[in-house]
């Protein structure tokens, strides 16, 4: 359907641009990365030579990835309403694909996150990842879940006021079901479990990442065609 | 008209129904609720206002996803009233069961499945409102934090039904509520007493809630009548 | 419960004393509202009549 595909292209293009344009400035990669490097110094010299079991280092990894996620992926949106390119954007393409297109750039934002924040956690904490794959499969399905969230919760932020703390605030309640599950996730990844045995905690991971995705896709117009 | 006057006996009658439900409750022997002693009363109020917390914030949903539909301003206030009708039950049936938990478990918070969604469902609706609080515009507002709501009703069933399936959080100690209502083997008294509490918390959330709307009507239409005449009507 | 200073049958008595006198007050609150917002209604009923005549 050409409909569908004018709109993937349209995300694309959103993608695109918000990519290009995170690339010249680094703003929101420096302030997730930065944050996240921050805590994980924190963390490490605060649990110094303790042992800490596979338990409490899969959950602090995921504090950790989460705070993270909650002081840059609200930029995306933010950034429009500061410099007043949001109504150009509304015009310009349909609502999902805008959604589409600043979920993807979440995404990206927290895969590149990761692919520095995993190894230094490993490396500090002197991790020993059971099950590297399942970790991987993990870590991408719990940012599928969270980029999804984040997105639409950014988009309603932006509209109102005092952004930064209610970004926090309402992003919390609907992502905790969500970290719950990358927790369990990845404590059953660092002990080694097999992915066959942890593909319920998977399949959770996959659902919640639908349902909300599925609901934001149709939320999403109503909230942002709002002005 | 007729029903209205069905409506103030119905009022009365939830009157003295709770004040029946509390009599059972306090004089009901308490052996009949196990062996936990006087504190397991509290079953009789925690599970009723849990119970009713879950109606409001389900009827408030209905009514942000009417709203999201066809966009009528009644509809709004409909969800906010039931939703504030919801966090104060929510509140209720927290404070309760950390006084339940108390006395079953010893501790007054443990992170338990059941606990964590009700500490949820308390954080989302704070939630709410401070999205609404945060928003100028009536319409936006509207919009917004009923978006807000869907995207909740969406995320609760997982924690509803998917954390306690969890191996590392469940298996602390069994469920409350499955227990009693799963193996329903309640003194006979006591499970009257207890559908008794549950159906009068029920009417005081249907009273509540409509007398809310009620309200909610008489001060838009005033607005209206305000704007009609041009002058500020003495409230 | 009780056990310091008075035994725990009176204490439940208290409880229940206590939480009587709490739900009739907040009966009664519900009924005052429920008077008070039934007669703004009649008068919105009226002045809207008023306007429409």
């Amino acid at each position: 359907m050409s409909g569908a595909k004018q709109q993937l292209q349209a995300a694309w293009a959103i993608c695109g641009k918000d990519l290009r344009a995170e690339f010249r400035t680094r703003y929101a990669l420096s302030a997730i990365g930065l944050f996240a490097l921050t805590t994980l110094t924190v963390v490490s010299f605060a649990v110094g030579p303790l042992f800490l079991e596979a338990d409490l280092l899969s959950a602090l990894l995921w504090v950790i990835l989460f705070f993270a996620a909650m002081a840059g992926l609200s930029r995306t949106f933010v950034h429009e309403e500061e410099a007043r390119t949001a109504p150009a954007l509304r015009l310009a393409a349909p609502p999902v694909a805008v959604y589409l297109g600043k979920g993807l750039f979440n995404l990206v934002l927290l895969l590149l996150l990761e692919a520095l924040i995993v190894p230094l956690f490993i490396a500090m904490m002197g991790l020993r990842v059971g099950n590297p794959g399942l970790f991987l499969l993990v870590l991408l399905l719990g940012d599928a879940g969270l980029a999804g969230v984040t997105t639409i919760v950014a988009a309603m932020v932006a509209q109102a006021s005092a952004r930064g703390a209610l970004f926090t605030v309402l992003s919390f309640p609907l992502l905790l079901p969500l970290l719950i599950q990358c927790i369990e996730g990845a404590r059953a990844a660092l002990a080694g479990q097999s992915t066959a045995t942890a593909a319920a905690s998977l399949g959770v991971l996959v659902a919640y990442a639908v349902a909300t995705g599925t609901a934001s896709v149709m939320l999403f117009p109503a909230i942002w065609t709002e002005m | 008209m007729v029903w209205k006057r069905w409506a103030d006996v119905g009022k009365w009658v939830l009157g003295g129904w709770m004040v029946a439900v509390l009599l059972g409750a306090f004089l009901l022997d308490a052996r009949r609720l196990g062996t936990l002693g006087q504190g397991a009363r509290i079953i009789f109020f925690h599970i009723p206002t849990a119970w009713v917390t879950v109606l409001a914030l389900a009827v408030s949903s209905v009514y942000s996803i009417r709203y999201l539909v066809w966009r009528g301003q009644a509809d709004d206030r409909h969800a906010v009233h039931s939703a504030g009708l919801g966090i104060l039950f929510c509140l209720l049936a927290t404070v309760t069961g950390s006084i339940f938990a108390r006395i079953t478990w010893g501790a007054f918070w443990n992170w338990d499945p059941r606990e964590t969604t009700i500490f949820v469902l308390l954080l989302f609706y704070a939630a709410y409102f401070a999205l609404r609080a945060a928003v100028s515009d009536e319409e936006t507002r509207a919009a917004l934090s009923a978006a807000y709501n869907v995207l909740g009703l969406v995320v609760v069933p997982f924690l509803v039904f998917v954390a306690p399936r969890l191996p590392g959080l469940a298996g602390l100690h069994p469920e409350p509520i499955v227990n009693v209502r799963g193996e329903l083997d309640m003194d006979p008294w006591a499970l009257l007493v207890f559908l008794a509490a549950l159906a009068g918390f029920t009417g005081i959330y249907l009273w509540t809630f409509h007398l809310a709307n009620r309200i909610g009507l008489a001060e838009q239409r005033l607005n209206v009548l305000e704007e009609r005449d041009g002058r500020p009507v003495d409230r | 419960m009780g056990g310091l200073l008075i035994g725990e049958e009176a204490a439940l008595y208290v409880v229940l004393a206590v939480a009587l006198v709490v739900w009739l007050g907040i009966f009664a609150y519900l009924w005052g509202l429920d008077r008070r917002v039934r007669r703004l209604e009649k008068a919105l009923e009226r002045a809207g009549q008023a306007r429409d005549r």
